[in-house]
This record gives structure tokens, C-alpha cells and sequence, in this order.
């Protein structure tokens, strides 16, 4: 959920928004007009909360008295899911943008420990995400696809797979984005996130949820509900954020493609898409 | 004895892969990563960065004109490490790094002062510092009982008219000025600010504990001020606590009888 969209969302949540996502860190123990603004628009609807600032991979100790706050914030608000990224985003300090972890050995056993001892303080499993990055890191000892796994099966999390980063990732990094979807194990994959990016050069993308979802990845997602099955899926939007009824329309044909791929008397616990 | 424990080679390169993005011209970037990489990642975190510490000072930002202020923002990320999980927090972080770095000559001397004073609205803002509605009389008696100052508030003191400052007021050491200002959250949630003469200061900050009666209060502001006509200045700070209600810094009134501590 994002600010700019408070007010239309105070008019009245659409009916094929199903839930929300938000960021605990921009709303713990936020007071005042948004604060207000925020209880009554999540009162009704439920939460999954993707954190931006426990840095899984950074290299000083996880903050345990953020990780409390968390734990009150999820408790508080009934939040059903807590994802982060399978990233860092400090050294020794914070910096607040994500950064790829380097494909090591060391670095996947150091991860799922950490991952661990997140879903230790919190006392619920999580998932993590696999992130957009721009840079290969010259010391990586796998690919991206076995870091993942590995790092997943290890800290016995579950993962939450960004479609649109799988495609980022694919063309930045010259792979085969389905032959990574054929990788993944799908019953680790409890969520799933859309979103556009920004092409900077033929071989660059930037994952900067700041645009329409592209048809390439529309497809990818089809092809993702295929073999992955499908699950909730969220529509992220952050920057040139649009009227409300145009983010609407992206998470209708959300929605339509899951009903196409949902098996008759499967799973009734699959919502559609809601926002950032 | 226990030698400390060497780092891991993948985080000595995330060491290496932040000291370039902090500082790009004085630390070289990792060993066989290419330019192009780095370049979209430092410019990425520092566009990220400024994003979120900017809007919070814009009356600092024009004074100081944008060569200037990337120039602090660089060194901000070059020289401070960040504390906060919560982005909202960023421009606090901001703040104390400035107020932990040797001012540059040229600066002007008001300049932590306003930051701070553009800092506060947005730290009121999101204070979630509230009262519960019920426990306060709103029509409450201001003289006998106990007038109760919004938690959402900070009582403030700048030796510069730092309301005033702006592209056409910027003051010099030697146009110093003692102010008091009451900045709060009003019951629309718009965080406005009173300016407030010495005597009015007092006198908020006596009631700002929330143990004295309207009357107690006034009657120790004036007492302390030896004020030649008593009757007359205490009518005066009466006047000022019923006004502090009108525009909402007061709350109400805790009843004279009663002491809910």
C-alpha cells in the first residue's frame, strides 16, 4: 500500500483487491493522518507484509530489537505472510537499496542461518525473495538458480518468487528465464509478485516498479501458474504511480489468469492481486 | 585468548561493493566488476538516498542551491552510517550527522538550526505519540484543574528567527535572536507552530509535565517574572492558556480532582 493511493483507497477498497502488501518499516509506529489512514483501510482486508530493511545478507547482526518490532507489528495486524529479500542492504550501516549477494558456498550457509534465526525471533516460517541485481559478482561458485535453492532448502524457508525479477535477471544475465521457473521447487513458493521495470540499454533492466507490467512477463506469469501453480500474487507499483482504476486493470488480468489456471475443486485460499 | 574471526571473502567483496558505492572517486571497485555495474548501483543508492532525505529540508535546500546540497548529501553517504531501519528516519540521521561534522566556512551559521526546525514538522507528523481522547475534558476548567499540552509537541528554542528564514531572511552571527517556538499537531493532524514570547515559553514549559494547575502555573511564571502589577499579568497568562486551547496545543483539562498518574 502506498501513500499516494490513501486517499482513492479511503473511498473504498476495490472488491478484486484481496489483500494488501505493505512495508512494516513504513508503518510501525506511524502515528497521525496516515496512521489513521492505514487502520482503516487495512481493518477489513488482509496484510502480507514485505520487509525492505533486515538486510538477510548484510554483514553485521541482524537487529534483533527491529526484529521484535516486527514480530509486534505481524501480531498486531494479523499479518499472514512476512517475506523479505534474499539480498543485503547495509555494511555497516544502513543504505537502504538492495545489493546481490555473492553465489558462495559460505555466503548460502551464512544466509539460511540468519534466515533461521529471523523466523526464530518472529516464530513463524518466512519467505524470501529472489532479487533483481545488475551486477555478477566475480567470485560467485554457482548460479543464481542453485543460490537460491540452496539458501531456501537450507534455513527451510519458503520462497517468494518475483516473476518480473526472474525476467530482469534472465535478460541482465543472459538465461533462460522459464529454464530458472523449471528450477525452482514449487512447493517452496507460497507468493508471487508482478511488477515493470525501466529498460536502460538492450541488455540492461532495471527493476524499478515504476511502469505497466510488460507482455513478456505476462506471458512468463502464465507460464509460472503452469508449472508452479498458482498463487497469491501482488502488483507492485512505486514510482509514477497511476490513477487507481489503471493499477486496477493490471490486477483484473492478474486475476483472470488465475482463474484460468485454477483446477476445479483446487485451492479456494488463492487471492488475486492488491498493491505495493 | 580468542583472535577475532577473519571475514569471509564474500564479505570482505560486499565491503569492497559498498565502500565504491559510498564513495565511488576514493575507493576503486571490486576486483573485475565492471564500470557499467558499480555505475548503475552508486547511482541508484545515492539517487534512493537523496530521494529520501531532500524533501524533508526544502527552505535548507534553496539556500544552499543544489551544487551545494548533493555535495553534503555525498558526504552523507560517503562519511555516516545509518542506524535506522524505518526510511522515514533518514532525514534524522541526517541531522545528526551535521550536527557531528565540523561546519564547512561559508555556511551559513543558522544552517543546523533550520535543518533541525524543518526536521521537526516531519518528526510531529508522524509521532504516534497520542492521547487517549477519553481521559481528557476537552471544556475542561483551565484555572483549577491541570491543563494538558498535546504529547504531539515540542517545545523549542533557536538562538535565530528559524520560522522566518528563507531565501530573503537568512541572518548573520550578529543578527542572532533568541525564539521560542511551540510547534504540535492540532486536531486535524496539520502540525502548525506558535511563536512564543519568554513569558509564554514559562509558562508552557510549567505546564508541560502535566502537574500543575492552570492557576499553580501562572501564578509561579508570574512570581518568578516579579512582575509590578500581579493581578493584571495574571489574568495575562490565563489569557495565553485559554488561547493555547483555541488553536490546539491544549488539549482540555485533567479535572482538579482528579489524579490519574
Amino acid at each position: 500500500m502506498r501513500r499516494e493511493l490513501i486517499p482513492a483507497l479511503c473511498v473504498g477498497v476495490p472488491d478484486v483487491v484481496e489483500f494488501f502488501e505493505v512495508a512494516p518499516e513504513n508503518w510501525i509506529d506511524v502515528g497521525g493522518a496516515n496512521g489513521k489512514a492505514f487502520r482503516a483501510i487495512t481493518e477489513n482486508t488482509p496484510l502480507v507484509c514485505h520487509g525492505l530493511s533486515l538486510s538477510l545478507g548484510g554483514p553485521t547482526p541482524l537487529d534483533e530489537v527491529f526484529l521484535r518490532k516486527i514480530r509486534s507489528f505481524l501480531d498486531l495486524h494479523g499479518v499472514e505472510l512476512y517475506t523479505e529479500h534474499l539480498s543485503y542492504c547495509s555494511d555497516d550501516g544502513h543504505l537502504y537499496d538492495l545489493m546481490p549477494i555473492p553465489f558462495t558456498v559460505e555466503a548460502v550457509d551464512y544466509v539460511a542461518q540468519r534466515i533461521r534465526q529471523t523466523q526464530d525471533v518472529l516464530g513463524r516460517r518466512i519467505a524470501v525473495e529472489n532479487a533483481s541485481f545488475y551486477a555478477k559478482s566475480p567470485i560467485d561458485e554457482m548460479s543464481e538458480l542453485e543460490f537460491v535453492n540452496a539458501v531456501v532448502d537450507r534455513a527451510d524457508c519458503w520462497l517468494h518468487l518475483d516473476v518480473n525479477n526472474v525476467y530482469v535477471n534472465s535478460v541482465n544475465h543472459q538465461y533462460d528465464p522459464r529454464e530458472f521457473l523449471r528450477g525452482v521447487d514449487p512447493d517452496r513458493v507460497v507468493y508471487m509478485h508482478m511488477a515493470g521495470h525501466y529498460q536502460e540499454a538492450d541488455d540492461l533492466l532495471v527493476d524499478t516498479h515504476g511502469a505497466d507490467v510488460i507482455d513478456p512477463v505476462w506471458d512468463l506469469l502464465d507460464f509460472t501458474y503452469r508449472i508452479i501453480g498458482v498463487r497469491p500474487t501482488l502488483l507492485e507499483r512505486d514510482f509514477n504511480i497511476p490513477p487507481l482504476e489503471h493499477l486496477l486493470v493490471e490486477v483484473g488480468r492478474i486475476a483472470s489468469l488465475q482463474h484460468r489456471h485454477e483446477t476445479p475443486g483446487g485451492s479456494r485460499d488463492v487471492s488475486s492481486a492488491a498493491h505495493s | 585468548m580468542s583472535a577475532a574471526r577473519p571475514i569471509p571473502d564474500f564479505q570482505k567483496y560486499q565491503f569492497s561493493f559498498t565502500g565504491h558505492i559510498r564513495d565511488p572517486k576514493s575507493n576503486k571497485r571490486p576486483e573485475g566488476m565492471s564500470a557499467r555495474s558499480m555505475t548503475v548501483y552508486a547511482e541508484l543508492l545515492f539517487k534512493n538516498i537523496s530521494s529520501l532525505v531532500s524533501p524533508c529540508f526544502p527552505v535548507a535546500q534553496s539556500i544552499l542551491g543544489a551544487r551545494k546540497w548533493t555535495k553534503l548529501m555525498r558526504e552523507f553517504l560517503s562519511t555516516h552510517r545509518c542506524r535506522t531501519p524505518y526510511f522515514r528516519e533518514l532525514p534524522e540521521e541526517f541531522l545528526r550527522f551535521m550536527q557531528e561534522r565540523e561546519s564547512i566556512s561559508g555556511e551559513p551559521d543558522f544552517l543546523n538550526y533550520l535543518l533541525h526546525y524543518e526536521w521537526v514538522e516531519l518528526a510531529l507528523a508522524h509521532s504516534n505519540m497520542d492521547l487517549d481522547p477519553r481521559n481528557i475534558n476537552v471544556d475542561g476548567d483551565l484555572r483549577d484543574g491541570r491543563p494538558i499540552l498535546t504529547p504531539v509537541h515540542m517545545l523549542l528554542a533557536y538562538p535565530y528567527a528559524v520560522h522566518r528564514i528563507g531565501k530573503r531572511y537568512q541572518p548573520t552571527a550578529a543578527q542572532r535572536e533568541e525564539t521560542c517556538l511551540l510547534v504540535f499537531r492540532d486536531h486535524r493532524d496539520a502540525v502548525r507552530f506558535i511563536v512564543l514570547n519568554p513569558v509564554s515559553a514559562r509558562l508552557v514549559a510549567l505546564i508541560e509535565p502535566g502537574d500543575l494547575s492552570g492557576n499553580q502555573a501562572v501564578g509561579q511564571a508570574v512570581s518568578e517574572l516579579r512582575h509590578p502589577e500581579p493581578a493584571a499579568a495574571i489574568e495575562g497568562g490565563h489569557a495565553i492558556i485559554e488561547n493555547l486551547r483555541r488553536e490546539g496545543a491544549i488539549l482540555g483539562a485533567f479535572g482538579a480532582d482528579r489524579v490519574p498518574k
